[in-house]
């Protein structure tokens, strides 16, 4: 009796196995943004013909008025169930069969968005299907939201007394309706000014092609990062420059970074040569080798850098050399941030870098010194570095690096994280915004994220998880006593053969 | 359906189905033993597959690496124990047993997650 509802337990559980298999196609997989699923009517009215999502060559009339359920959106198209099969229908020719959203559904959690662009109207649910609150109702940019419930695609807010679903989708991968959307997680200001290289175009969006002004060659321009990682080289960014604002994917070809007003050095390990432009066709100049030089430029190429310069009066660009030898071979200054201080444990001699012999000065033992230059010479073999006595600036010189001459300690404290976060400001503290309930401390909110490991998801999905881990431990408590019931039949029916044989 | 419970169910039955074609191959005919490597399955496999996912989603991706190596050497001992109590197959080392199938099906795992 057990073998045969044992038998027949596996065989349903992989016909139902097979089931699932082929049905149940999980778009999320391919990168769909999940929606909550809902039940809609066909609009159009003489019915529409759609293909079979799974055979593709299966053409389905459906009749106006009839029901489909949509399980997920992409491309201005819905990917829905009917009598059985799966199709593809355009999202203008169904409407939601009911208004009702069940909020629970939207399984993502809570968060502030800030409207930037235009076009952050209120919608009836998560879809473009439910249609518009109202045309009017549109918050305004500037506005800091408080999404209480999200799904991948749409939040669910309150605003000025309306509550209704704001498209918040923010990647440009798979959209589901082809629209731009006006929020935006963070907002942070680079200080450091770019420079055009080239004439630019801003658009009105990330991803979007429409453009909305065109920014000169050679002017500078302020970069607002809005993006979930504050990093210029990765994310389109927003530019301001002027009265004309808009987006533009930064890249080396474009801008450079203007360090002009800083005063960061350059120093030349071997003659290096001044190239006229990028294309590194006209020498202008020499610098000899170890002679300093002021940086003015840099692309924003993070592997292969091109820097411009100036050395007596000569300005132009060098070329980095990334060969593995001393030729053509410059090193820039450590940003001060990121210096380093060096304490000597004994005298160490100061060399001259030209003849790499003795000149007579040394290191004081247990003085502090910054470390302003560092680099590994290929003929050599050797590290040199560059010091410079933190109370006396005129007392500096180059040493042979030798770990057990000294120690080392980084200077980049807490106080210079918060220099460094000063230099990204938060634009909902820059607008003027009257939401008070809204937190723009940036420093604080790393500090209270820091503190736990644990992500901000909400609780919902939290207790679905756990159910499921508690699932996978009854089955595995279960599944022990099926073994043990299975293989104690066993022993006692090979005991049985055993005693009848004797 | 919930998204992990789906998950939890097809990551079983292709579990289940890699390691009953491994064990064939390896030499396993005996019904019995087909059957204690299906249920050592149900066993172990919901475990591995949903505690990872817990973690992922709600601290991060270190926590589940961590969880799912100390999860896959728990299956790999747990099954190797059983299999040594239940199965009737002896030419091979039932631990040996448990390692080929659970590393069979993890790299299979892997390769159909990437397609």
């Amino acid at each position: 009796m057990k073998k045969i509802i044992l038998r027949n337990s596996i065989i349903i559980s992989f016909v139902l196995f097979l089931f699932l298999m082929f049905s149940n196609i999980s778009y999320a997989d391919y990168g769909v943004p999940e929606i909550i699923e809902y039940d809609a009517t066909i609009i159009a009215e003489d019915g529409v013909e759609v293909e079979d999502s799974l055979s593709g060559n299966q053409i389905v009339k459906i009749p106006y008025g009839d029901k489909v359920h949509v399980l997920y959106e992409t491309e201005g198209k819905a990917f829905a169930e009917y009598n059985g099969k799966t199709i593809s229908i355009n999202l203008e020719d169904i409407k939601p069969a009911s208004e009702d959203v069940d909020i629970s559904k939207a399984q993502g959690g809570q968060k502030n968005m800030y409207v930037y662009r235009e076009g952050a109207f209120l919608y009836k649910g998560p879809s473009i299907t439910y249609g518009k609150l109202d045309e009017n109702i549109e918050i305004p940019v500037g506005t800091i939201v408080k999404i209480e419930a999200s799904t991948e695609t749409w939040g669910y807010v309150e605003y000025n007394g309306y509550k209704g679903w704001v498209y918040i989708y923010t990647s440009d991968y798979v959209s589901p309706y082809n629209m731009v959307c006006s929020l935006t997680e963070i907002a942070y200001k680079e200080t450091s000014h770019y420079i055009t290289i080239n004439e630019i175009e801003l658009t009105d969006g990330p991803g979007s092609s429409n453009v909305v002004g065109t920014i000169p060659a050679g002017e500078k321009i302020d970069f607002y990062l809005y993006s979930n990682y504050p990093d210029p080289h990765g994310e389109c960014d927003y530019v301001v420059y002027k009265d004309l604002k808009g987006w533009f994917q930064c890249n080396e070809q474009d801008v450079y970074k203007d360090y002009s007003e800083q005063d960061l050095s350059i120093f030349a390990i071997s003659d290096c040569e001044i190239y006229e432009d990028t294309s590194y066709n006209k020498k202008i100049g020499t610098i000899p080798a170890y002679s300093e030089f002021k940086l003015i430029y840099e692309t924003v190429d993070e592997i292969e850098p091109k820097v411009f310069i100036e050395y007596n009066g000569v300005r132009g660009w060098l070329k980095h050399n990334i060969s593995g030898s001393n030729e053509n071979r410059f090193i820039s200054e450590v940003p001060n941030i990121y210096k380093s201080t060096l304490i000597p444990n004994k005298s160490i001699n100061i060399i001259d870098i030209n003849t790499k012999e003795n000149t007579g000065k040394s290191l004081e033992a247990t003085k502090e010194y910054y470390e302003i230059y560092n680099y590994y010479d290929f003929d050599n073999k050797t590290t040199y570095i560059y010091v410079e006595d933190t109370e006396n600036k005129e007392n500096t010189g180059w040493i042979i690096s030798n770990s057990s001459d000294y120690s080392s300690r980084y200077n980049y404290s807490d106080a210079d994280y918060e220099f460094y976060l000063n230099n990204y400001v938060d634009l909902s503290s820059v607008l003027e915004v009257n939401d008070d309930t809204q937190s723009t401390d940036i420093a604080k909110e790393k500090e209270e994220s820091k503190e736990s490991d644990k992500r901000n998801i909400d609780s919902i999905l939290e207790n679905k998880l756990l159910l499921c881990v508690i699932l996978a431990v009854i089955i595995f408590v279960v599944a022990i006593i099926i073994i043990v019931l299975v293989n104690k039949n066993k022993k006692n029916k090979v005991n049985k053969e055993e005693t009848s044989k004797e | 359906m919930f998204f992990l419970i789906k998950y939890m169910i097809i990551c079983l039955f292709m579990t289940i189905l890699i390691e009953t074609f491994i064990a064939f191959i390896i030499g396993i005919r005996n019904k019995k033993d087909f059957i204690n490597i299906i249920l050592v399955n149900f066993m172990t496999n919901p475990l591995v597959v949903s505690i990872p996912v817990y973690f992922n989603i709600v601290y991060n991706a270190n926590y589940r690496n961590i969880s799912y190596i100390i999860l896959e050497v728990f299956a790999f001992v747990t099954e190797g124990f059983v299999y040594k109590r239940t199965l009737n197959f002896k030419k091979i080392n039932p631990y040996l047993v448990s390692f080929i199938l659970n590393i069979v099906s993890l790299v299979c795992g892997e390769i159909i997650g990437r397609i």
